[in-house]
């Protein structure tokens, strides 16, 4: 029981970390880019890459946020800001085009099939923690969820430049008024995102493996637990993601494998019909 | 050039309405320039094109000799321009205290400098220095107004630019508003007020404009004999 | 009515051009078609069935859902199961399945009824990614994730189906469908759908129940996609649920664009570049993801109206060079000409509503009346609550306290669609018109008094074809009565702003309407325009229209109003004729001094 409650905890980081992403960009563009989990995934690749190359660990990390940065900066150039000011969803379709392109190059550049994603560069046996049995990749991905999602949770309540991107996903205009400049925010909440995909994912690798198909699940359960905990809020994010995650793999582990998707979707559902702003979402605000 | 701001046959908009026709007009350093008109005269369009938001589909502006439009928005601040919304359009979901900060964002300071302005803006509202940790979007009406020129006032602004600041507030507040404002005017800072409460705003203008369904039709002193039923006249077009 | 004729012959040509296209391709099998070209032909005819679902629901009704490899898959494992395990008849499996995808259409499309795009479209791709699920659990009668096998061939009402026979009867089935289709789209139903997909206040507005339709284009678009699982699973077989997957999603999307979401072949067409390009090389299939995935990222930033609309992007281009011309026309509106309209005369009514917006009262028991053959003029300064208070007349905000009736009908509970089938229309500060003629946008607003069954628009039935024509023939009557009668065919959001506020006037009055509201309607207009609005708006109130209007410009009230309602923050300060208001001390006071509250609160 307590493997399963760990080893959902760990799902869930992965989840959570998905939805941090999210966060990132959507306060500042508003938009929530499908593309965040091909990033994972293209990073895992990527670390794979590496270790057969025998980079040592280090620079790994660096690559992996360089190319992160990279890789994001430009869908949002090229697929993101194009559209932003329309207010009609195309970043739904644009970021969805960017996800495909990220899932065509891994296809193209090395392969179809699934491969193991070694935690960093060996093979560490399980261990036992707290009654249950629990791999160490795991407990590292729990505990890099919950830092880095409290880290972004604190950077926009106590920094000057997180104050910016707040005041900025409340009120663009006046945040514009006030001298901040929302479209290098926007760029570089993009590249944030994008180094936050890519550089985790020698860690979440270990536990889901290295598959093209992979990115769009992420990406979908991703927002579902975004939408669970509330879009907008990095503690929501971190309570829904762990809750998912959890429910998950219970449900997989005493009721049925078939039934573990289906299981997330019904929560989904379920929050959004009781309350549609999720956990800890904003009221929105009332328009005609 | 006497005149910090030069309006010069700006039409303005939202697509293919144009709300804002051919308006020319100078906004001398150190007076307080107030832009009367009825309801759907353009003033709020024209003062947003003015800071940024919204394009122009004709004519320029100068801001201290300088062309504006080719300044970006977000520059604007930080150039002298500081524009306070109608509405009281502080960021609600953050402190008083953030957003007084939020003022002071982009413009370089140092620390010792940028706590000397906050000082400076509690001094000048007494009540927001109570409120400091409070959300915004708690306060009363009057206290956001407030809030919303301590945030434009902290980047010390050549040009403050206020969209109906007296508009939705109780009258005992309307006169703290009013007294600010008049202090702000007397320390020699240049102000364009868009207001319809033509009593209150004529005790404070030297240069008084009239905008009527997109277009400047008066241009005058609040010295002048008979300005204010000239601009009385407009709100009812008694004159048509 | 010679253009009637005309455009009789002009569909009964179309028609016949279309069953003989569909009978020389049905037959191509027979007379010597290549089979590994017959089969191209087949698959080509399943993917644009399973687009053309898409189409419905996110060309014409804008929203986006995933959900078409989903319904697929439905309309395969039922056909393998019902086959296999009861009856093995075309026909049977076919209704069986279509039933399954308007329930699977129908349900996929309500977590975004309320909650909006982004919840619809993950939603919807999470019901792809629960196949495979599905198909685990059910290994019974599914096979698994190995798939199932040993489907038989097809009979139809007894005769085994070849597969030249059987491609045939694909082709003709998909005919069919997409003539279905066809005459969905191009009629008051499809155009309620461009309504919906501009803008769903403007649809409230006009009486069309937003959840309703697009909970209608849903179960719809869920059709097709079964039939083609239906056809499929026929076809070899043998169905596997690795077939019916995300990437199939993105394919169908990228098909719907490439051939146009919102053109009725474009589906076909889309279908077809797809399916004999990179569906088919193995060589570019190594780059058919990054293709699908550059091409939707160019489609979303090229297309301006949001990927579908290429062709409206055309028109507003070239319309652009129209607004040149003079917007000038000619109005002889009489009552007479307006007199179609056979509204009951009820004023409107409204008793100490208030309304607050959290914790700020924006409107404070406000109590007045409209009566029949009454222009009233709503004016106030700014934050007076005067745009509030038309909304919550429309229903877009539920009052807090207070009561608004037409006639005896009480409103106050009633949503925005059910007040505009009682008799209220309105027009918006900015004209809101959807991608559709002049003419055919003044129909819009009379969805709902001129009912068309779904069945008699799909299959053209006399009762439809009457019923269309006299829509059309008020349609005209009003343009007639407005001056607009010439620009009937034009695209009306070619039109320049004084021409579409002419526009949005007359397709307000269009539904029979007891009460009209007039929002601003002469902003940013010249002295000219105003001058032809004032005439059609006293030629309604002659007809015992009761008229509220919201203005600014105090010159247009002196004219046209009788009363005027002055409104000052949430108040109504004074109820007078113009001249009394103009001169009333407390309105200048309002307006021009500083603002007074009776008990002196802040607020």
């Amino acid at each position: 029981m307590i493997t399963t409650i760990l080893s959902g905890l760990a799902l869930g980081s992965v989840y959570t970390l998905v939805a941090v992403g999210f966060n990132l960009t959507w306060l500042t563009t508003k938009a929530v880019n499908f593309a965040q989990g091909g990033f994972m995934v293209a990073g895992m690749f990527l670390t794979v890459y590496c270790y057969h190359q025998g980079i040592p660990v280090a620079p790994t990390f660096l690559l992996l946020a360089l190319v992160g940065s990279l890789v994001a900066v430009v869908e949002y150039l090229v697929a993101v800001r194009p559209v932003m000011i329309r207010g009609e969803h195309s970043e739904l379709v644009t970021t969805v085009g960017a996800l495909t392109v990220i899932e065509g190059v891994i296809l193209l550049l090395v392969t179809e099939e699934a491969e193991r994603v070694p935690f960093f560069a060996t093979d560490t046996p399980v261990v036992s923690f707290m009654g249950g049995r629990v791999a160490p990749s795991d407990l590292v991905l729990i505990v890099l969820a919950i830092v880095i999602a409290l880290s972004v949770h604190l950077w926009t309540t106590r920094t000057r430049t997180g104050l910016a991107a707040m005041a900025l996903a409340e009120d663009r205009e006046a945040a514009t008024l006030v001298g901040v400049n929302t479209r290098w925010f926007s760029l570089l909440s993009f590249a944030a995102s994008g180094v936050l995909g890519f550089a985790i994912a020698p860690i979440v690798g270990p536990k889901t493996f290295a598959i093209v198909t992979l990115a769009a699940v992420l990406s979908i359960k991703g927002f579902v637990v975004l939408a669970v905990g509330g879009v907008g809020s990095n503690l929501g994010a971190l309570i829904g993601g762990i809750g998912v995650g959890t429910i998950e793999l219970l449900v997989a582990r005493f009721l049925s494998a078939d039934l573990q998707n289906l299981s997330v979707f019904v929560v989904f559902i379920t929050v959004m019909l009781l309350r549609p702003r999720g956990l800890f979402g904003q009221q929105s605000e009332r328009y005609v | 050039m006497n005149d910090l701001l030069e309006v010069s046959e700006v039409s303005a908009g939202y697509g293919d309405l144009i709300v804002v026709k051919d308006v020319s007009f100078g906004v001398q350093r150190g007076e307080t320039t107030v832009l009367f008109g009825p309801n759907g005269a353009g003033k709020t369009t024209l003062l947003r094109a003015i800071a940024g938001l919204g394009p122009l589909a004709s004519g320029a502006v100068a801001f201290d000799g300088n062309d504006l439009t080719t300044l970006p928005p977000y520059r604007r601040r930080s150039a002298g321009l500081a524009m306070v919304q109608e509405n009281k359009r502080v960021f609600k979901r953050l402190t008083v205290e953030q957003n007084v900060d939020l003022g002071l964002h982009g413009i370089r300071l140092s620390g010792k400098e940028r706590t000397a302005r906050r000082a400076e803006a509690y001094d000048r509202f007494p009540i927001l220095a109570e409120k400091r940790t409070q959300a915004a979007g708690y306060l009363s009406g009057g206290q956001q107004q407030m809030l919303a020129i301590a945030q434009a006032m902290v980047s010390h602004p050549t040009l403050l630019m206020l969209d109906e600041p007296f508009s939705g507030l109780a009258p005992s507040i309307v006169n703290e508003v009013m007294d600010t404002v008049r202090v702000i005017a007397a320390e020699g800072r240049t102000l364009l007020i868009v207001e319809q409460a033509i009593e209150l705003a004529l005790r404070i203008a030297d240069q008084v404009l009239v905008l009527d369904l997109g277009r400047l039709v008066h241009v005058g002193r609040s010295s002048d004999p008979g300005i204010r039923e000239t601009v009385e006249a407009t709100y009812f077009q008694a004159k048509l | 009515m010679l253009r009637d004729i005309t455009a009789r012959l002009t569909e009964g040509y179309r028609l016949g051009f279309w069953l003989l296209a569909t009978a020389v391709v049905a037959a191509a099998p027979h007379v010597g078609l290549n089979p590994s070209v017959t089969r191209q032909l087949v698959l080509i005819a399943f993917l644009s069935l399973v687009v053309s679902g898409l189409n419905l629901s996110f060309g014409y009704a804008g929203e986006l859902s995933f959900a078409q490899p989903a319904i697929y898959a439905v309309g395969a494992y039922v056909t393998a199961a019902v086959s296999m395990h009861w009856v093995n008849d075309l026909a049977v499996s076919l209704v069986i399945s279509m039933l399954g995808g308007l329930l699977l259409g129908f349900i996929s499309g309500i977590p975004g009824l309320r909650l909006g795009g982004w919840v619809l479209a993950i939603s919807s791709l999470y019901l792809v990614l629960l196949v495979p699920d599905a198909v685990n659990a059910l290994k019974r009668w599914t096979g698994g994730f190995q798939g199932i096998g040993g489907i038989p061939q097809p009979e139809l009402f007894g005769v085994l189906l070849s597969p030249t026979a059987f491609a045939s009867v694909v082709v003709v089935i998909t005919s069919a469908w997409f003539l279905v289709l066809r005459n969905l789209v191009k009629s008051p139903f499809g155009h309620s759908l461009a309504v919906l997909r501009e803008s769903s206040v403007l649809a409230s507005s006009l009486g069309i129940s937003v959840y309703s339709t697009k909970l209608r284009a849903y179960a719809l678009s869920g059709l097709p996609a079964a039939m083609a699982g239906t056809l499929f699973a026929y076809l070899d077989g043998f169905v596997a649920p690795d077939t019916f997957s995300v990437s199939l999603a993105i394919v169908i999307l990228a098909a719907s664009i490439l051939g146009g979401s919102r053109s009725v072949l474009g589906a076909f067409v889309g279908a077809a570049l797809l399916q004999l390009g990179p569906m088919r090389s193995t060589a570019f299939g190594e780059y058919a993801f990054i293709a699908y995935g550059l091409f939707l990222i160019v489609a979303g930033v090229a297309l301006r109206r949001g990927l579908a609309g290429l062709r409206e992007d055309l028109v507003a281009r070239w319309g652009s060079q129209r607004r040149t011309e003079p917007s000038v026309v000619d109005t002889s509106a009489s009552p007479a000409e307006l007199g179609l309209l056979e509204a009951p005369q009820v004023p409107l009514t409204i008793e100490g509503v208030s309304k607050s917006f959290g914790g700020n009262a924006v409107l404070r028991d406000v109590s007045c009346s409209v009566e029949p053959g009454e222009v009233v003029a709503l004016i106030g300064p700014n934050g007076s609550g005067k745009t509030t208070l038309l909304n919550v007349i429309s229903g877009y905000y539920k009052v807090d306290e207070g009561k608004i009736s037409i006639g005896a009908t009480d409103m106050t509970s009633m949503s925005t669609h059910q007040r505009a089938r009682r008799g209220i229309a309105r027009t918006f500060q900015t004209p809101t018109v959807p991608p559709l003629t002049v003419e055919e946008v003044v129909t819009t607003a009379r969805l709902q008094t001129d009912r068309h069954s779904l069945l008699a628009t799909a299959l053209r039935l006399p009762s439809y074809r009457r019923a269309l024509a006299e829509t059309r023939r008020v349609a005209r009557s009003l343009l007639d009565a407005v001056g607009l009668r010439p620009f009937a065919d034009e695209p009306a959001q070619a039109l320049p702003l004084g021409t579409r506020r002419m526009l949005e006037l007359s397709r307000s009055l269009a539904g029979a309407p007891s009460v009209v509201l007039l929002d601003e309607i002469a902003s940013g207009l010249d002295g000219e325009e105003i001058e032809e609005l004032s005439r059609i708006v006293r030629a309604i109130r002659a007809q015992g229209v009761s008229v509220l209007l919201v203005e600014h410009n105090f010159s247009l009230v002196r004219e046209l109003a009788d009363r005027v309602i002055v409104l000052s923050r949430g108040e109504i300060v004074v109820v007078d004729t113009p001249e009394a208001v103009a001169e009333h001390p407390e309105v200048l006071r309002h307006y021009l001094g500083a603002p007074v509250l009776e008990n002196g609160e802040s607020e």
